[in-house]
């Protein structure tokens, strides 16, 4: 609910705050003679143009993220975004210049007078022809625009598929979409030479690695830095750790001009200048026997990393790891090439390679229960790991650097419950027959999927109990909606006995908090939410030894309720802020040793990744004249361990359906052969709306995890992961011809139509 | 964008190919141009000015270059344009073939449009196009036939105004009495 009363980067307003302006590249590839910026500078209002050259040795390309995990003989070529371009441009919309003046009207008016030269190169669109030989170079210090090849492998296909009994073979492609976030992206910089301090406000997810790298970048010690992620209107990944060119452009400036300065992204540019994802082209394999049990499957595929590759290789190897899905998978030769084309950067968006993986299984498996005669619920349980087979080892390495280990789970039973839940087994006789019977095509889709969440290295929290009886919490992950201030509050509540609302939140602040990496891979509930868990029980276990010297009682006599410590039975009882006073003497002397205070700093690291699983299940109804939909029901089965709040967990399913819908029938980010964006407004891009995002009914089966005392499993990708594989099903399903094949991912209405077009001239 | 098709003049291939490779005339098939200048052998630049849907008036600097020269059969046009909302830049192959006494003009266009052209303006781009080489070639053959054609001094004018493209450097050339006439009437005009 919005009510006016956050902080939201643009809500920053300082005396004397400039504002900056990007002039962007129009080429998708090109060489970049000169950028003449004299007219700007004369332009009314301005202060300051920079381009490439003016940024002397701060120009430099940002960091690799996410260095390659320890995989044998894995190749990889990094070359990381740069600020602004100097000798060459890349894709569309990279920055070429930067304009500052009194107000961005200003500022964007002289921008338009910068005079950029460029002679145009062929650019990189397409995946295939980006590796051929004679393809044109982007990076001319590499040979070629391989960006990574990565083989990895369990047991041997080649056996599987001798011993096979029948071997599924298909192609698959997934396009590109935006995160499309609510708010776009925005920085503040404040450089502060009196007080020596570097203040940004930054719609930042992990406002800490932002902090320690400006700090590097700019010469400055950390102390001197505070980085501020404050209310941020969605992130959904591309918001990470970016060091995105005006990320680490603002505060230079800031430092140089001695001003505030402000750049807040427009729509337009976040359709180039924020990350994107998806683009990846396989070629899958699987090997069954015959009653429909999987041998080994083996994925070849491309892999789209954009203009740079800053993030590394998470996207394809979570395609590698979850394409694995609930089933027992003996064989697996999983390989992929990631190309670098002349297209916006490409890094994880809510699902981060996921949604590939499990498009792939699940269309393999639909076609083997097509090709076996196998009804496609039973073939999916035929191959579940059951209860009994965890911790189960896949034996290839996930994006957290260790082994791909399943915890727990319980997959037949989220199968149960949907099938129960949409009445799977009533479907074709009642609503499907009764849809046939009038000429509707109505159809029922439900697949499984999995999801490696929670993963390391770490997350910390500080807890404290004021005098007056304030609790007070302080984490350092960014929060972008998720419900942290509710979560955290409720698992420090239960330790401390007293209510969430009790418990003041801070998260996003490193003046407050600056240890901690940030919120992604679904992780905020399960690092971040059992480091508090950790400081709250070393809190509570403080107040238990001074309440017991205080009231004169063992500890195991004592009970925290109410904000209160009381001894059991006899009444006696002391509030949480008397004891925080009392922890806090002013006169006196104190046992040595003694720490003052009822606070607590604890960290929590988990071994690996936990693994969220669940079904998804709807049935749509599609108008045959028009490709349009109408999701009649929406039923999502979800294991994300031990619910810490339903309400919460709830909201992100829903969420993350939305934006599975929008990525499977309505947006697709559209490229010419020269590498341009087509779509790149709100009129041509198509969001799903409220009335096109059903009711969704959830269920949880709860598998705590094993590898957190919370037994927590994140959630926050779990709705937008299976939706595209759902999609594709429940549409053949409706349509109810013999070759519709859906192998790709978004649709259209346009593009069903199509192909339910060609479909019926083969037939 | 692929912009493929056929168009038919009045006058013979001889009349439309020297026509077309006429400064004056050229400015005419790209419709919107502000100028249009021979600045070297077969190399024109100027300023042409466009709206591709929501992206209005948007401007940019043009050079035209003429290659693979066959008169009066065939020739190519090399065009790069640049301006703040994006680019163009692509080449027209054209093909003539005498047809009835007039001329059959066969052409296809490849051209990258690129920037906020490219990026808001995609909707429209397709008939934009269409619509703007079609103008531009209504007025060519206009153009044509008056100049094989005994041509009025007012005529001339007004003719090329109902085209749509007017060529500045046409426009340049009214006289200066008519240039007069004009604003005292439009002064007139917004005085009543």
């Amino acid at each position: 609910m919005l009510t006016g009363e956050a902080l939201f980067v643009d809500d920053v307003h300082l005396d004397g705050m400039l504002h900056a302006a990007f002039v962007r590249s129009d080429y998708a590839h090109g060489i970049l003679n000169g950028v003449d910026l004299s007219a700007a500078l004369e332009s009314p209002g301005v202060v300051a143009a920079y381009a490439a050259r003016d940024l002397g040795d701060y120009w430099e390309p940002g960091p690799l993220l996410v260095p390659p995990p320890p995989i044998r003989k894995l190749e990889f070529h990094a070359a990381t975004q740069v600020p602004l371009a100097r000798d060459r441009v890349r894709h569309v919309g990279e920055p070429i210049a930067v304009v500052v003046a009194r107000s961005r009207y200003e500022a964007e008016d002289a921008a338009a007078l910068v005079e950029v030269d460029v002679d145009p190169l062929p650019p990189v669109s397409d995946l295939e022809s980006g590796l051929a030989p004679d393809a044109p170079r982007i990076h001319e210090q590499l040979e070629s625009n391989l960006a990574a090849h990565v083989i990895q492998e369990k047991g041997s296909w080649e056996a599987a598929r001798e011993g096979a009994h029948r071997v599924i073979r298909r192609s698959f492609v997934y396009d590109r979409g935006a995160s499309a976030p609510m708010e776009n992206r925005g920085v503040v910089a404040n450089w502060d030479a009196r007080s020596r301090e570097l203040t940004v406000w930054d719609t930042t997810q992990a406002p800490i690695p932002i902090r320690n790298g400006l700090a590097a970048m700019l010469g400055l010690p950390q102390s001197e830095v505070r980085v501020i992620a404050p209310f941020i209107g969605g992130g959904f990944g591309p918001k990470i750790m970016m060091f995105y060119p005006e990320e680490v452009l603002i505060p230079w400036i800031s430092m140089r001009l001695g001003r505030p300065v402000k750049w807040i992204e427009d729509r337009q540019e976040s359709f180039f200048a924020t990350t994107q994802e998806r683009g990846q082209v396989h070629e899958a394999e699987m090997a069954l026997d015959e009653e429909g049990r999987i041998l080994g499957v083996r994925d070849v595929f491309l892999c789209d990393t954009g203009a740079y590759n800053p993030y590394g290789l998470t996207i394809p190897i979570n395609t590698q790891c979850t394409l694995l899905g609930p089933y027992r998978v003996p064989h697996y030769h999983t390989e992929f090439r990631m190309v670098f084309t002349n297209k916006p950067i490409c890094t994880p968006v809510r699902g981060a390679g996921r949604q590939h993986g499990v498009f792939v299984m699940e269309r393999l498996l639909d076609r083997a229960a097509d090709e076996l005669g196998i009804d496609r619920v039973e073939i999916r349980r035929r191959n579940y790991l059951t209860p009994d087979e965890f911790p189960h080892d896949h034996e290839i390495i996930y994006q957290d650097f260790a082994p791909l280990v399943y915890d727990s789970g319980n997959y037949a039973e989220a199968m149960d419950r949907a099938v129960e839940m949409i009445d799977y087994d009533g479907f074709e006789a009642g609503p499907g027959a009764e849809a046939r019977s009038e000429g509707r095509h109505v159809g029922l889709g439900i697949v499984s999927y999995v999801e490696g969440t929670g993963v390391g290295p770490y997350e910390g929290a500080r807890v404290g109990i004021e005098p007056g009886g304030r609790i007070n919490l302080v984490t350092g992950v960014g929060t972008q909606g998720q419900g942290h201030f509710t979560s955290f509050a409720q698992i420090v509540a239960e330790q401390l006995g007293v209510t969430a609302a009790d418990v003041e939140v801070v998260t996003g602040d490193t003046a407050r908090f600056g240890w901690g990496t940030g919120t992604f891979a679904s992780r905020g509930a399960v690092v971040a939410g059992n480091a508090c868990h950790a400081a709250a029980l070393a809190v509570r276990n403080k107040v238990l030894a001074l309440a017991g010297s205080v009231l004169g009682a063992a500890e195991e006599d004592l009970e925290l309720a109410d904000g209160l410590v009381r001894v059991v039975g006899s009444g006696a009882s002391i509030s949480l802020g008397d004891l925080a006073a009392r922890a806090n003497p002013l006169r006196g002397s104190v046992t040595p040793g003694t720490e003052p205070g009822l606070e607590a700093t604890a960290y929590f690291g988990p071994e690996r990744g936990v693994t969220a699983s669940g079904v998804h299940a709807m049935i749509l109804e599609v108008d045959p004249e028009t490709s349009r939909i109408d999701i009649h029901r929406y039923v999502v089965v979800h294991d994300c361990g031990r619910v810490i709040n339903p309400m919460i967990v709830e909201g992100q399913i829903h969420g993350g359906v939305a934006h599975g819908i929008g990525n499977s029938y309505y947006e697709q980010l559209v490229f010419d052969e020269g590498a341009q964006l087509l779509n790149a407004s709100f009129m041509d891009y198509l969001l799903p709306t409220a009335t096109d995002v059903p009711h969704i009914e959830t269920a949880h089966v709860e598998t705590p995890s094993p590898l957190n005392p919370l037994g927590v499993k994140g959630v926050g990708e779990a709705g937008a992961i299976p939706v595209g594989a759902l999609f594709a099903q429940a549409l053949e399903n409706a349509m109810g011809i013999e070759g519709l094949e859906i192998n790709e991912m978004p649709l259209s209405p346009n593009r069903l139509f199509e192909l339910v077009r060609e479909a019926r001239d083969r037939e | 964008m692929l912009l493929e098709s056929e168009f038919r003049f009045d006058v013979p291939p001889e009349a439309v190919y020297d026509g077309l490779l006429d400064p004056e005339i050229l400015a005419g098939a790209l419709p919107g141009t502000h100028e249009l200048v021979l600045t070297g052998e077969d190399r024109y630049e100027g300023e042409m000015e466009a709206s591709v849907g929501p992206v209005t008036a948007a401007r940019f600097n043009v050079l035209v270059e003429l290659k693979d020269k066959v008169r009066p059969e065939s020739f190519a046009m090399h065009v790069d344009g640049r301006g703040k909302a994006g680019f163009v830049q692509g080449v027209a192959n054209v093909e003539l073939e005498p047809l009835d006494g007039g001329t059959l003009m066969k052409y296809r266009a490849d051209l990258q449009v690129g920037g906020r052209v490219a990026s808001v303006g995609q909707r429209m781009l397709d008939s934009v196009g269409k619509t703007m080489s079609r103008h531009g070639l209504e007025t060519v053959n206009r153009s044509l036939n008056e100049r094989l054609a005994p041509a009025g001094v007012g005529t001339e004018a007004l003719s090329s105004r109902a085209g749509g493209g007017v060529p500045a450097t046409r426009r340049r050339r009214l006289p200066l009495y008519l240039v007069v006439a004009i604003l005292l009437a439009l002064a007139l005009v917004l005085l009543l």
